[in-house]
C-alpha cells in the first residue's frame, strides 16, 4: 500500500471528493489541513501554486478530478470498463458544470452580476444539468446509482455535489427532481459514506 | 470495431480532440459537422442542447473530454498503467483551466471585465499552465513526449490548444520551447500529419 498524503485547507471544497473516495475504498491517508501560514510557505513547492496535492509515495499528483480517478481507478470505483468509466467521467463533467456556475455566483463581487449569474444558474444552468443526471439515472437500470451495480466515483461526486448544492445555495432537490432526491437519500445511507461524513472534522465550507 | 458518428459544428473547437485522436488510432469515423442554421433542429435531440456528442453504435456520450479519453483509453492512447492515465487527466484538467479563461476572455460582453479577463489569461493562466506542462515534459524528457514513451491524448490536447491560442495571436513559443517542440513533433506523425492536410479547413 503506498504512503497517501493529501494537503488542503481545512475545508471540503475541492478535497473532498479524493476524503471520500479514500473513506469508500477504505483506504488510510494523512489529511493536511493548511493554515494559512503553512500554505505561504509551501505554495512555491506545489506543481501549480494550488491545491489539492496529492502525494502518492514520492510522487506529487495535482488537479482535484484528476487525483480522485487515479484513487477510483485504483480501488475499483471507476466501472468495469470503458463505457462505464466514460459514463461516469460524463456524470462529473455534468456535476462541474453546475459546480462552476455556482463558483462564478460565490465569488462575484459585482451585486447586480451576481444576481444575473444565480439567475442563469437557478433558471438555465441547473434545470438542464440535473435533467441529464436525471436521464442517466433512468438509464441504469440496476439498482440506483449512477453507472453499473455499485457505487462508483460518481455516486461519491453526486453526493457532495447536492450537499452543497442545498447548503450554499439553498437548491434542494426534493421537489422537482424525484430521482435525485432518492439518489441522495441511497448515497447519503452507504455505510462509508455515513460513518465518514459523521466522522470527518466539521468544517463551515 | 464500432460504429462512430461524432457530431459538432464546423470548426475544431472542442471536436477536434476526438477527432484527431480517431485520426492518430487510424479508427474510421464518421465525421458529422452540424452549419449553425441546422443546429436548433438538432439541440433537442442531444442530452444536454450540446455538442460534441459521440454516437458508438448508436449509444450516445457527451462531454468532450469524457468522449476523448473514451476513445483514448480504447485505442492504447491513455497510457500504460493508472499512473500514466491520471498523468495525462492531470494534462487535460490544466488545459481546461486555459479553455475556461480563455472563453471568459473571449465572450464576456462587459468592455471592461472582457479586457481583466484578456489580462488574466494572458499574463497569469497561461504562464502557469505552461510552466506545469513544461515541468511534466522536463520530468519525461529522456522519451520526449508527455507522458511514458509514446504519443498520448496528453500531446494531442496540449498540440490543439497550443495551436488554438496562436489562432488568437497568443503564441507563447518562445517561452516555452519545450511545449514548441512537443507540438512539433505531434504535427509530424505520420497520421495527424495526414488528418491536417485533409481535414476541412475552418476558421476556428
Amino acid at each position: 500500500m503506498p504512503q497517501y498524503k493529501l494537503t488542503y485547507w481545512n475545508g471540503r471544497g475541492l478535497a473532498e471528493l479524493t476524503r471520500m473516495t479514500f473513506a469508500v475504498a477504505e483506504v488510510d491517508f494523512e489529511d493536511v489541513r493548511l493554515t494559512q501560514e503553512q500554505w505561504d510557505t509551501m505554495k512555491e513547492t506545489t506543481p501549480m501554486g494550488q491545491v489539492p496535492i496529492l502525494e502518492v509515495d514520492d510522487t506529487v499528483l495535482h488537479q482535484s478530478k484528476a487525483m480522485a480517478r487515479f484513487l477510483a481507478r485504483e480501488y475499483g470505483l471507476m466501472g468495469k470498463n470503458n463505457m462505464e468509466a466514460t459514463k461516469i467521467e460524463i456524470v462529473m463533467e455534468i456535476i462541474n458544470e453546475v459546480d462552476t456556475a455556482g463558483i462564478n455566483v460565490y465569488f462575484e463581487k459585482d451585486e447586480a452580476k451576481k444576481a444575473e449569474l444565480m439567475k442563469k444558474m437557478t433558471n438555465e444552468v441547473v434545470p438542464r444539468c440535473y435533467k441529464a443526471l436525471e436521464s442517466m439515472l433512468n438509464q441504469n437500470k440496476t439498482n440506483g446509482w449512477f453507472v453499473g451495480d455499485k457505487l462508483t466515483l460518481a455516486d461519491i461526486a453526486g453526493c457532495i455535489h447536492f450537499t452543497g448544492a442545498e447548503e450554499y445555495f439553498k437548491i434542494n432537490v426534493s421537489e422537482k427532481y424525484p430521482k435525485l432526491k432518492e439518489f441522495r437519500s441511497k448515497v447519503e445511507a452507504d455505510p462509508k459514506i455515513a460513518k465518514w461524513i459523521k466522522s470527518r472534522p466539521n468544517t463551515e465550507w | 470495431m464500432p460504429q462512430y458518428k461524432l457530431t459538432y459544428f464546423d470548426g475544431r473547437g472542442l471536436g477536434e480532440l476526438t477527432r484527431m485522436t480517431f485520426a492518430a488510432a487510424g479508427v474510421e469515423f464518421e465525421d458529422n459537422r452540424i452549419k449553425r442554421e441546422d443546429w436548433p433542429n438538432v439541440k433537442p435531440t442531444t442530452p444536454m442542447g450540446q455538442m460534441p456528442i459521440l454516437e458508438v453504435d448508436g449509444k450516445v456520450l457527451h462531454q468532450s473530454k469524457a468522449i476523448a479519453k473514451y476513445v483514448a483509453r480504447e485505442y492504447g492512447l491513455m497510457g500504460s498503467n493508472n499512473m500514466e492515465a491520471t498523468e495525462i487527466d492531470m494534462v487535460m484538467e490544466i488545459l481546461s483551466e486555459i479553455h475556461s479563461a480563455g472563453i471568459k476572455a473571449h465572450f464576456e460582453e462587459d468592455e471592461t471585465r472582457k479586457a481583466a479577463n484578456a489580462t488574466k489569461l494572458k499574463d497569469e493562466v497561461i504562464p502557469k499552465c505552461y510552466k506545469a506542462l513544461e515541468s511534466m515534459l522536463t520530468a519525461n524528457e529522456k522519451n520526449g513526449w508527455f507522458v511514458g514513451d509514446k504519443l498520448s491524448l496528453a500531446d494531442i490536447a496540449v498540440c490543439i490548444q497550443n495551436s488554438s491560442l496562436q489562432n488568437f495571436k497568443l503564441d507563447y513559443s518562445d517561452k516555452f520551447p519545450k511545449i514548441k517542440a512537443l507540438c512539433g513533433k505531434v504535427e509530424s506523425n505520420a497520421r495527424i500529419a495526414k488528418w491536417i492536410e485533409t481535414r476541412p479547413k475552418t476558421e476556428w
